[in-house]
């Protein structure tokens, strides 16, 4: 019986894959024949197999998106110099050239210690353009990213912008003006939660949530 | 008859070995081809061997960055897929060891009171199909992973058996055993989760599968008469 459920097993796993021949569907009929529950574990299985390839699917999807790095930028998370090839190998550490350069860019954008200050904009802010009254002009990200950080920074939900940028990638513009870099920009939020959760391991080593109090400083929980 | 289909896989075999040495010895455009076909199927490795808490993007990002940086280290083009796997499963490992030390340190929001946190969780709540499946990839974690890998490969559009044994290293038997089994320990425990269909939907899908299934079966029938 065992045996003829095992077999059961691998038939309908087969027949969901569609990975079966004529002699497997030959094979399942004459055992569902003798076991009826054998049709209904066919449904569920295939009931199953479509679930959890959705899921599967959804949680890949952005996976499509993720590119090769630079070589560069890979020597770099390594932290090493690699073999000279034709592209040319350098750490970032080196700082030599261009990607020197690249670095006084960024150092133009975030020149100071700590977080900056968000200034919202009072009263006497001028607006370009005749805007109606309520309406902010956005034309551009740099509009639309000062509107977030005013807007923000009067709803108490903005604290600060961390002034260092954290460089992922550079490379010298293909007309041989100016660099591309890539980089990660920091904003400080705050929120009202109800409730905080840690987590800890249970007995088998998993990840669980658990209640905390507050926290007295970043990062730590009591 | 069978010599069409053998023309078709040995020209694949030579077009991937082709660029997986081209890559070895630096071609960029062969690598980024390479990655485009195998970073889905590296992207459910990670899925199945890291840590709940971790994103997969992130990791197939270090994965990639491995790629880049370690590929001309590779002595054998027919070591490709095994070896994108070991790279694979070593970043989720590493990031599990990373998740133990820093899980001290973690916060969770819960109840954020945010307007767009709140329609994100509706949307995503919606699809009862798709939290079955999400509830079903929780109890995987629960499987051995020689079971919970193949088993989450499947998955994946178009993955053979065949091709899952070259990923894996196994013969096609092997994962095909494996996957049968995994899926019945898989039921077993959606089971004891109380993680079935209700009596309506099952009736539903009682009685589409198993029309589904009589379809198949007088297919089956009228190709065996024939």
């Amino acid at each position: 019986m065992n045996e003829e459920m095992s077999q059961i097993d691998l038939l309908t796993s087969r027949i969901a894959d569609g990975e079966s021949t004529r002699e497997d569907w030959a094979a399942f009929s004459e055992l569902a024949g003798r076991n009826p529950q054998a049709w209904e574990q066919l449904a569920m299985l295939q009931r199953d197999k479509q679930s959890l390839s959705l899921a599967v699917g959804i949680a890949l999807h952005s996976a499509e998106n993720v590119d090769l790095p630079t070589r560069d930028a890979a020597a770099s998370y390594f932290g090493r110099s690699s073999q000279p090839t034709t592209i040319g190998w350098r750490k970032f550490g080196a700082m030599g050239g261009w990607a020197a350069a690249a670095m006084v860019a960024l150092a133009w954008i975030g020149s100071h210690n700590g977080l900056m200050p968000i200034r919202t904009s009072g009263p006497g802010t001028s607006t370009a353009g005749l805007i109606p009254a309520g309406y902010e002009r956005v034309t551009s990200p740099d509009d639309a990213y000062r509107l977030y950080l005013d807007k923000g920074a009067k709803s108490g939900r903005i604290v600060g912008e961390v002034p260092k940028l954290w460089l992922v990638d550079s490379r010298p513009e293909e007309t041989g003006n100016g660099y591309e870099v890539v980089y990660v920009r920091q904003i400080v939020e705050r929120a009202r939660v109800n409730d905080l959760v840690g987590f800890a391991q249970d007995e088998n080593g998993r990840a669980m949530p658990v209640r905390m109090s507050a926290p007295r400083r970043p990062g730590a929980i009591e | 008859m069978a010599e069409p289909m053998g023309v078709t896989e040995a020209a694949s075999f030579g077009d991937e070995h082709r660029l997986i040495g081209e890559a070895i010895r630096g071609d960029e455009a062969s690598l980024r081809e390479l990655w485009h076909r195998h970073r889905r199927w590296a992207a459910a490795v990670l899925l199945a061997h890291m840590p709940r808490e971790a994103e997969v993007d992130d990791l197939l990002q270090e994965v990639a960055m491995t790629v880049v940086a370690k590929i001309s280290g590779l002595r054998e083009a027919g070591a490709f897929k095994p070896w994108l796997r070991a790279v694979t499963i070593s970043v989720a490992k590493t990031a599990a060891r990373r998740t133990q030390v820093r899980k001290g340190g973690w916060l969770k929001l819960v109840g954020f009171r945010g307007e767009g946190d709140r329609a994100a969780a509706g949307a995503i709540d919606r699809s009862p199909a798709l939290n079955e499946g999400r509830r079903l990839m929780e109890l995987c974690s629960e499987l051995p992973d020689g079971y919970r890998e193949p088993l989450l490969l499947k998955c994946i559009h178009d993955m053979s058996y065949k091709q899952i044994g070259e990923v894996m290293g196994l013969p096609d038997t092997t994962i095909e055993t494996r996957i049968a089994r995994g899926r019945r320990m898989l039921r077993e425990r959606a089971e004891r989760a109380g993680l079935s269909p209700t009596s309506d939907d099952r009736d539903d899908a009682g009685e589409r599968d198993g029309a589904q299934a009589n379809e198949r079966t007088d297919a089956g029938r009228r190709g065996n008469q024939r």
